[in-house]
């Protein structure tokens, strides 16, 4: 597992929050252009690595072939600069951090150069009574950059942004622990799944995609347009779940180390979810079972209704502590996520698509309804397109 | 796995300096520009009923534009072709809308009670004159809440229409009456935020002599409910980059957060909107348009008010999306407060960024 642990740990410590993703996106394609064909850039900034379809050669052939998306979201939680008071850093937060996990961490801030700073407070002996019993709000948190209030201002300007500077620590057992592995984790597992496929026989077209502007204020634009460009038979959205921990004792959250969780509920499609668990069940991978009433919170919500509609499904891995810098995951739940997409695609024919793509009933003596349906023509993709050597 | 409902807190940070204190109402006639504004702000036009107001810009807009047109939604499309062999579709967009009330019950009396439109306070409601599309005024006054009541409640407010009960249905909305003011350098007047952006974008349109991209200038319906006009002409338009020219809450006032924009120090140049970061790759572009021009600018971040960056940024494919705000005082009031030099600004900012190569 350690080539998977030095990817996550490369991921994990690559900088880029919400609408700042240029690090990591630089870094997708690198991996991307190792494992896919063609890579597109969309005018958002997501990135679509696209794997042609590696039909067996018994196959018939088909006009179109179908298109798989898979999605994780490449950036992170992070801090924006409000303001430079007498050279401390004020901050506003992208996506949402607990204010409460921010004091004494270290921190780095991108500047014209990139500044290493922390998050200061006021030392315990200086506090009041009641002010000690307090915990701290955003507004009250700085940056300590350790320069002159006019060399701060050469360097930093309001709107750069900030994240956490934190390392991966391995703890015992596979747990890794770090900060951003939501969602660089499933993004992990994209690749491994990828590099799973390289040399096997399948009938679908795989989209891989990494996407931008998931944390901020939930509104999954990058996920949407992607998606919207695309246009899949099928989508599937990677993200992290809360797992079991003390003080969260759902008897039905996941438990880390027990394998990726197939989600399902109103925003999952339910021939998706039934394709999901029994190819787990195919291949025999461990797997567990996750349950949303309605909004997942994650970029399925918005893929589910892009264009005409996707059938989409969730594929979540059990996580502790998120949203924090040490969020906790067991590594063997990324390599099963990445089986467990393997073992879909495999199972994936060309009739699965027509299985998806919703019905058309036709009344026998209406001659204007027997005429076909025009065929929709897709525009051509536009951005850049990066052709594989 | 994203979060919502941040339970953020106020900031309330001393107040900085009081500067550029408003002087007394100038005598002077109007320079065409801000004649221009003066009726655009005095136009009755709140979510849902922009068509007097949108015939006023049509008028404005259509010798400037080699083609004007209204789409299913509402939204006013104005579209100047450009002559450049690398052009690109650049959609420029203000809102035309205003927040207001809608009637939903009259009394035989002649009290209506009504439903708001957009972020309207019970606060700035007391005492208000509000208009109705075909003329008829009404006042806002309150029922009695018993003495000790010092907060305001929508529920307690009614319009009193007593003096022409049968002018008005249920269903009609209002917006503020208010005549639009000059004073000194400052601007003031009613729905200011959503038409001094009509107002800029159609100044930049009289100045702007050639480009090489093609030009779609749209006036976007029902921002103030939803941001729900700005989608459909993106949707339709398919720009390769686009620009939201607003409003942005100004904090240079006792009691405002200390780090914020100030009126007079250029127009804001805005890293988030509700729902939305900007796009970084426009605000570039805006960024280089305000070097060039060396016009003052001021980068806007804390502030999260309704916009329609997120609807044109999400439209089919994605869309780059940035915003250009002027920086006003009580937004949402009768009396919303401008500075003329800022406005001047934008309109130059805007000019030079339709110029430039992209």
């Amino acid at each position: 597992m350690s080539g998977l642990s030095e990817l996550l740990t490369k991921f994990s410590q690559t900088h880029g929050t919400s609408g700042y993703e240029d690090n990591v996106r630089a870094l997708v394609v690198r991996e991307f252009k190792k494992l896919v064909d063609e890579i597109e850039i969309t005018p958002l900034g997501s990135v679509i690595g696209i794997r042609r379809a590696r039909p067996s050669p018994k196959s018939s052939r088909r006009a179109e072939t179908s298109r798989l998306l898979v999605e994780a979201h490449m950036d992170e939680i992070g801090l924006l600069v409000t303001g430079i008071e007498d050279g401390f850093v004020r901050f506003d937060e992208i996506g949402h951090f607990d204010p409460r996990v921010l004091p004494s961490q270290n921190v780095l801030v991108h500047g014209r150069k990139t500044l290493p700073g922390v998050i200061g407070s006021r030392p315990p002996h200086v506090l009041s009574a009641a002010d000690r019993k307090k915990s701290l709000a955003l507004r009250e948190l700085f940056i300590d950059v350790g320069m002159s209030d006019a060399r701060v201002r050469e360097l930093v300007r309001v709107g750069d942004f900030i994240t956490i500077d934190r390392n991966v620590i391995a703890l015992q057992n596979d747990f890794v622990a770090g900060k951003a592995f939501d969602d660089r984790s499933s993004l992990v597992a994209l690749l491994e799944f990828l590099r799973l496929v390289q040399r096997v026989n399948h009938a679908w077209d795989v989209y891989a995609v990494a996407n931008v502007n998931e944390e901020d204020s939930a509104t999954y634009v990058g996920a949407l347009t992607s998606t919207f460009r695309i246009r899949p038979h099928m989508a599937i959205c990677l993200d992290v779940t809360h797992a079991q921990q003390p003080g969260l004792h759902d008897d039905a959250a996941p438990t880390t180390g027990a394998g990726p969780c197939i989600a399902r509920g109103a925003n999952v499609h339910p021939r998706v979810f039934e394709k999901l668990r029994a190819a787990a069940a195919r291949a025999t991978l461990p797997h567990q079972i996750t349950v949303y009433g309605g909004d997942t919170e994650t970029n399925a919500w918005l893929m589910q209704v892009a264009g005409e509609g996707v059938p989409t499904g969730l594929v979540e891995i059990p996580l502790r502590y998120m949203h924090t810098s040490v969020e906790t995951i067991h590594l063997a739940d990324v390599t099963h996520t990445a089986e467990l997409l393997g073992a879909l695609l495999q199972t994936l024919t060309a009739d699965d698509a027509k299985d998806l793509q919703g019905e058309r009933f036709v009344r026998a003596e209406s001659k204007r309804a027997r005429a076909k349906p025009k065929r929709v023509v897709r525009t051509p993709a536009r951005g850049k397109k990066l052709k594989r050597k | 796995m994203a979060r919502k409902n941040s339970n953020r807190e106020k900031n309330t940070a001393p107040f900085p300096a009081f500067e550029n204190q408003a002087r007394a109402p100038t005598t002077q006639p109007l320079t065409p520009f801000k004649r221009l504004l003066k009726r655009l702000s005095e136009a009755y036009g709140p979510s849902g009923s922009e068509e007097g107001v949108r015939e006023l810009v049509r008028d404005e807009i259509k010798q400037l534009a080699d083609q004007v047109r209204v789409d299913a939604f509402g939204n006013l499309i104005a579209q100047r072709r450009g002559s450049g062999s690398r052009r690109k579709k650049i959609m420029l967009s203000a809102h035309l809308d205003e927040i207001g009330v809608m009637v939903s019950f009259i009394d035989t009396r002649g009290y209506a009670r009504f439903g708001t439109l957009g972020a309207v306070k019970p606060l700035t409601l007391l005492g208000a004159r509000v208009q109705f599309e075909n003329g008829a005024v009404g006042i806002i006054g309150r029922q009695a809440q018993g003495a000790a009541r010092t907060e305001i409640d929508m529920e307690a407010l009614f319009i009193d229409v007593s003096g022409a009960p049968t002018a008005i249905q249920v269903g009609d909305s209002a917006c503020f009456a208010r005549e639009f003011l000059e004073a000194g350098d400052f601007l003031i007047g009613k729905a200011l935020g959503a038409r001094a952006g009509c107002a800029i974008l159609i100044e930049t349109m009289r100045r702007l002599k050639k480009s090489p991209h093609d030009i779609f200038c749209v006036f976007t319906v029902q921002q103030q409910v939803g941001a729900r006009g700005a989608g459909a002409a993106a949707f339709a338009i398919q720009p390769d980059v686009a620009f939201v020219l607003d409003a942005a809450s100004a904090s240079d006032m006792p009691g405002a957060p200390a780090q914020g924009i100030a009126l007079g120090k250029g127009p804001a140049i805005k890293f988030q909107d509700e729902g939305a970061l900007t796009s970084a790759r426009a605000r570039e572009m805006l960024l280089e348009a305000a070097r060039q021009t060396r016009v003052p600018y001021q980068l806007d971040v804390t502030p999260r008010a309704m916009g329609d960056t997120l609807p044109i940024q999400a439209a089919r494919e994605g869309v780059p999306t940035a915003a250009l705000a002027l920086p006003m005082r009580y937004l949402n009031t009768a009396s919303e407060m401008a500075h003329s030099r800022d406005a001047q600004d934008a309109i130059e900012l805007c000019v030079m960024l339709l110029q430039r190569p992209v």
